[in-house]
């Protein structure tokens, strides 16, 4: 009887299961600038976005985009790009920040990092993450027409409309200074 | 003895019923078996790939399925390389369907192309993002995601990684143009109501209470009237009447002074 019981329980648990088949972790990558300009010379920052769609955790998830941006072209301001996470359990998600530094203007094609994980610790997933595609890294001199503070426009505009306006301004004063004088030359 | 052996018997025939129904880990259970039956006809997904969606903006798309208007929606697509040959992702297909009727396209958006090689065993993450216009607000509408693949064989495969109704919500959180200038508006106008009650109001009171005071002509006084003629030039006048006479004798009166 306690045998039947146990055999029971065991079938309604094992229908119960075969319904919701457990997914292995799959681990979405995502990279994207948050940036809205590149500029040389000025900080750029990049997000990586890892989400685990799958029933199970990862283990061992490695982020390594140091092949896209080399140190000849560009400067690690803060933040790594070859980072490693522990374990990312089932449906959670981990985003990583990294600012970097253009040294040269120009076309740059931005492509995917890399990352890997293990499911069951013990199959090896590698996976790339989306491709941002073509960008272009302005010159300094460009994005500052645009955004930078235009003090030395407004002092050159003053000066050049200097003599038209203040010289006319310094004359009015001088005749008017002079008027009392006159005045006063006529009375006595 | 007998009574709980066919027990036992009927336990394990029910579990080798449900066991056998097992369902392909993959996102559709349809197209498989259907791309099996009518091979020529239709284009189904191919077993050795595997595909996964998940929203990335907005942070709780995945739980609520609610879109706000002029506000970017972006997803990723994982595609998974779990057979033996190469394959190649060529495009993801987003359209808007009717919510009651998903044959019929309220709007198709841009194709994503990728062209992206997976090898085997490989798996690589595509992205995809549009704004739902602001004509969908309050609406639920059909949102439908395919994605275009084919293998090294040139077998051409699509695959649907999201179906379902979404709402879309109106965004209201920007500055509207048009309660602020119906605003502007409103003040203008009670600022134009009280000039005129101001006016009005003043009209009624001249009338019913204070009679004008009578200006009564009194000729020019003899004193000057030092209001708009400046003192130094009275003074000069005061002192010397002009010389009459000859524009000579005039001159000449200046010359001796």
């Amino acid at each position: 009887m306690k045998f039947l019981l146990l055999s029971l329980m065991f079938a309604a648990a094992s229908c119960a299961e075969v319904g919701t088949q457990t997914k292995e972790a799959f681990i979405l990558a995502h990279k994207q600038p948050l940036s809205t300009y590149a500029v040389e010379n000025m900080d750029f920052v990049l997000e990586y976005g890892l989400y685990n769609v799958g029933d199970k955790p990862a283990q061992k998830v490695t982020i390594d985009d140091r092949h896209s941006f080399p140190t000849n072209s560009f400067e690690i301001v803060k933040g790594l790009l070859h980072v490693h996470y522990e374990k990312i359990p089932a449906g959670g998600n981990v985003t990583h920040s990294v600012v970097i530094r253009p040294r040269a203007f120009g076309f740059f094609n931005y492509t995917a990092a890399q990352v890997t994980y293990y499911t069951d610790n013990e199959n090896l997933h590698v996976t790339l993450t989306n491709t941002p595609g073509e960008g272009y890294i302005y010159r300094q001199r460009e994005y500052d027409r645009r955004f930078a503070p235009k003090y030395s426009y407004f002092i050159v505009f003053f000066l050049i409309i200097a003599p038209t306006t203040f010289g006319s301004f310094l004359l009015f004063q001088q005749s008017k200074s002079r008027f009392p004088a006159i005045i006063k030359k006529k009375t006595t | 003895m007998k009574l709980t052996s066919i027990l036992l018997l009927s336990v394990l025939g029910f579990c080798a019923v449900y066991a056998a129904d097992v369902v392909d880990g993959e996102v559709t259970d349809d197209a498989p078996k259907a791309s099996q039956e009518e091979d020529d006809l239709t284009i189904g997904a191919s077993p050795d790939a595997e595909l996964a969606f998940h929203f990335v903006q907005p942070a709780d798309a995945n739980v609520l399925h609610e879109f706000y208007t002029g506000k970017p929606v972006k997803f990723l697509i994982g595609f998974q390389n779990k057979g033996e040959k190469d394959f190649t992702v060529k495009y993801s297909e987003t359209s808007f369907r009717f919510p009651t009727d998903y044959n019929y396209h309220l709007q198709n958006f841009t194709r994503g192309e990728y062209n992206r090689r997976v090898s085997p065993k490989e798996e690589v993450t595509l992205d995809y993002g549009f704004y739902a216009h602001e004509t969908f607000a309050g609406r639920p509408v059909g949102l439908v995601v395919n994605v275009h693949y084919q293998d090294a064989d040139g077998n051409v495969f699509v695959n649907n990684v999201f179906n379902q109704t979404v709402n879309i919500l109106e965004d209201d959180s920007g500055f509207s143009g048009e309660t602020g200038f119906l605003f502007i508006f409103f003040v203008a106008l009670s600022i134009g109501g009280l000039y005129l009650a101001n006016q009005f109001l003043s009209k009624l009171s001249r009338k019913s209470g204070l009679s004008k005071r009578r200006v009564v002509e009194q000729g020019t006084s003899s004193e000057v009237d030092f209001e708009w003629i400046p003192r130094d030039a009275v003074k000069n006048k005061e002192k010397k009447s002009p010389v009459a006479g000859s524009p000579k004798a005039r001159k000449s009166a200046k010359k001796a002074e």
